[in-house]
């Protein structure tokens, strides 16, 4: 019994153990109970998945993928910020000055007859370069971009007569930024020393000016200046009030008699 | 036969036609013997190693001064020791003996050459040994979950892969055309395990990958390890324990495949969401955050699986030491993966992360979940190899009980400890050493929690080894041990 009790079953004794009287009947029935006691191995059923699981799952895998695109920066090396957004901070096309700006439109447009030094040609295209059409209120060469010119001109002690083509809405169609550009790089350029016209003033010029179909004399040019938009000289201060309603009445007239 | 065998049917076992299949197991059960019972009781070995040095380290934690006179006794390396002597030490040899055993008794081929599986066993743990030395000695990496030395690391991968292929054959060489679910994972896993070892051992200690790759490969393993072998083991486990204890059915084969390929699928993923935060490509982190969360799929779909297993029979599972322990695991997985999950969304991760919360859901994994089924496998799979009976189901019931009480106060105390830690931690009014000082009343009820977890790893431990040296203790005649008055046929 005790050599039995050292040797726990029949499988961790030798074979001639085993044939010994040691193991003995009931013991033999003893060790079978408790395998015969084992339930069988285990088996699988097959009831469906419900189908709510399946409808949770979706659900899962979307908000899975809001997830990723929300926050995966693009999947970039170098995109660390959960809150990357992929092209916010992308760099914004380089702010191009207005002079350089004006610069390219002056070499596009208007270079062919007032050349490239804005010196003009002698007696056909009145030089730009230190012309006071040009560094005086920005108005009035604005109102020459935007409608044109036609008709005998002064220009530094010479007489023109030529016909400079509009620009504006019903010319050539140039925008305001570009009208505003292309004004203060003659402004500022060869010499002329004058103020930045900006894209604001010219679209008020424009609102003013854009539907005139007729191209200004020279005379007419200096007629009923508005102020110097954000010019802080008391004379424009002055002519202010009288200027604006003057030139829009001006308009009006010259839009009459057109007809 | 006696009581035991009146069964619940009415019928006998000597009459079910499965007789020669039940040899058969017992062929089976005698073929892997040897190896098993090595693995467990070095598994229990270093469980009490490994509990050992979880309480220095515990007490450490509040106590700074307690045992700090000795280098080797320095929280850092007594923490790391523990980490390795549990995860490896305990973890990998429960699973050695309870996985090897059910993918034997499931292809239904004995284990050949058994000799070569007890070598190799040996092996491993000796490697271990050196490990756990290398790590108290100074030698530790600076890598979590991989701080044993370089020197011992061959010699674990290899005693593995030598370990490992007694499963690859026996599945290679099963017998009958369906493949059972736990037979999925275990297979999977035997394949997992050597593949993030040896990855991360490559990539991180002998040729280090540069940067922030390291860290990544790091958590990848340390994750992975987790859900790709522990896991995978200990639901194969459970998948193999509650229809066989029951007698009835897995619920269902399609929640079953849907809920291993889930997991296959996912889990790879899921590591990173340690590194929110970190500077680490913000894809990468969003692809874990998110394979975490589906990690939903695997976890419900498993927790039904098992639920409607048991459903209806919840008096035999109370009764049954090996349910009780592993329902018990079952129930943690669920909690455990949906506390996960939940944890690695990024506004929940800002307040849990570098804080006990963390420390406590490791151990609702490991502990609540893995080592309760392990557990449970063991009370299964000794009374077969031994051909006896437990034999003190008193012990068994102070170490369930101890255990889940000790583990509950352990989760709850981290975790809600940890929280509040996080809240503190983000509000920059309170100095950060108040906030480390307002965690010691919760490090203190983890210390207690650690004594409950000792008291019932002594009972287990106490109860194995009366087993195993004590053979007349308990005989298979009496029936099994079981922890509630048995009214109809018996379940063990």
């Amino acid at each position: 019994m005790s050599e039995h009790e050292k040797n726990p079953g029949p499988n961790s004794a030798s074979r001639e153990s085993l044939e010994q009287a040691a193991m003995q009947d009931e013991q033999m029935q003893d060790v079978h109970a408790q395998l015969m006691r084992e339930k069988e191995e285990p088996h699988e059923g097959f009831s469906p998945v419900p189908i709510f699981l399946m409808f949770a799952f979706a659900a899962l895998c979307f908000w899975g993928g809001v997830y990723l695109v929300e926050y995966s920066g693009g999947y970039r090396w170098d995109a660390y910020s959960p809150d990357f957004k992929p092209g916010a901070d992308k760099p914004k096309p380089p702010e191009i000055s207005l002079f350089d700006r004006g610069a390219r439109i002056y070499r596009n447009q208007c270079a062919q007859c007032h050349q490239a030094e804005g010196n003009g040609v002698a007696g056909v295209y009145p030089p730009l370069a230190g012309a006071d059409w040009v560094t005086g209120h920005p108005q009035v060469i604005a109102r020459i971009l935007i409608n044109g010119l036609n008709g005998p001109i002064e220009v530094a002690g010479n007489t023109y007569n030529g016909n400079m083509p509009a620009f504006g809405p019903n010319g050539l169609g140039l925008n305001e930024r570009d009208i505003a550009a292309v004004i203060t790089y003659t402004r500022q350029e060869w010499g002329n020393d004058a103020s930045e016209v900006t894209p604001d003033m010219i679209r008020q010029y424009v609102a003013d000016y854009g539907s005139r179909t007729a191209p200004w004399k020279a005379e007419e040019l200096k007629e009923n200046l508005g102020p110097v938009p954000g010019g802080s000289s008391g004379d424009s201060e002055n002519e202010a009030g009288t200027g604006e309603s003057g030139a829009t009445e001006e308009t009006v007239a010259i839009i009459t008699s057109a007809r | 036969m006696s009581q035991s065998t009146t069964n619940t049917a009415g019928e006998t076992p000597y009459s079910t036609n499965s007789t020669a299949e039940r040899a058969e197991l017992s062929t089976i059960d005698a073929s892997i013997r040897t190896a098993a019972l090595f693995f467990v009781i070095s598994a229990i070995g270093w469980l009490m190693i490994g509990t050992v040095l979880a309480l220095l380290a515990a007490f450490k934690a509040h106590e700074p001064n307690f045992a700090s006179t000795y280098e080797f006794l320095t929280f850092g390396r007594v923490r790391s020791a523990h980490l390795n002597a549990m995860a490896l030490g305990w973890g990998n040899n429960i699973i050695f003996a309870v996985g090897l055993w059910i993918m034997a008794r499931l292809c239904r081929s004995p284990i050949n050459h058994k000799g070569l599986l007890l070598i190799a066993g040996i092996f491993w743990n000796v490697g271990l040994t050196v490990g756990i030395f290398g790590i108290l000695r100074g030698d530790i990496t600076s890598v979590e979950w991989l701080e044993i030395p370089h020197y011992a690391t061959p010699l674990l991968a290899l005693s593995y892969a030598l370990i490992g292929v007694w499963g690859v054959m026996a599945f290679r060489f099963r017998k009958g055309d369906h493949v059972y679910v736990s037979q999925w994972y275990i297979l999977a896993a035997i394949f997992w395990f050597p593949w993030l070892y040896i990855v991360a051992q490559i990539m991180i200690i002998w040729f280090p990958a540069r940067g922030v790759v390291q860290s990544v490969t790091n958590w990848w393993f340390a994750h992975n390890v987790l859900g790709l072998w522990l896991t995978p083991m200990a639901l194969a486990t459970a998948y193999y324990l509650i229809p066989k204890v029951l007698g009835r059915p897995i619920y269902s084969y399609y929640l079953s495949v849907l809920g291993f390929w889930s997991l296959a699928i996912f889990y790879n993923w899921a590591g990173v969401h340690h590194l929110i935060g970190g500077p680490i490509p913000v894809w990468l982190i969003s692809a874990g955050i998110v394979a975490s969360v589906m990690m939903v799929v695997p976890v419900v779909v498993v927790g039904i699986n098992h639920h409607m297993s048991v459903v209806g029979l919840h008096r035999e599972v109370w009764r049954s030491p090996t349910l009780r322990f592993v329902v018990f695991g079952a129930i943690s997985y669920t909690m455990v993966s949906l506390i996960g999950s939940a944890m690695a969304l990024r506004t929940v991760n800002q307040v849990t992360h570098f804080t006990h919360f963390t420390v406590g859901h490791a151990h609702h994994g490991v502990y609540a979940f893995f080592t309760m089924i392990m557990f449970g496998g063991v009370y299964y799979m000794m009374p077969r190899l031994l051909k006896r009976e437990w034999p003190s189901a008193g012990l068994i019931k102070l170490h369930f009980w101890a255990c889940a009480i000790g583990i509950t106060i352990m989760v709850v105390a981290l975790q809600v400890g940890g929280w509040i830690q996080g809240m503190e931690m983000n509000n920059a009014e309170i100095p950060f050493l108040q906030t480390v000082q307002n965690t010691i009343p919760w490090l203190k009820a983890r210390s207690v929690s650690g004594i409950f977890l000792t008291v019932g790893h002594v009972a287990f431990a106490v109860n194995f080894f009366w087993m195993l040296f004590a053979a007349g203790a308990v005989r298979a005649k009496q029936g099994p041990t079981l922890l509630a008055e048995v009214k109809e046929g018996g379940v063990a």
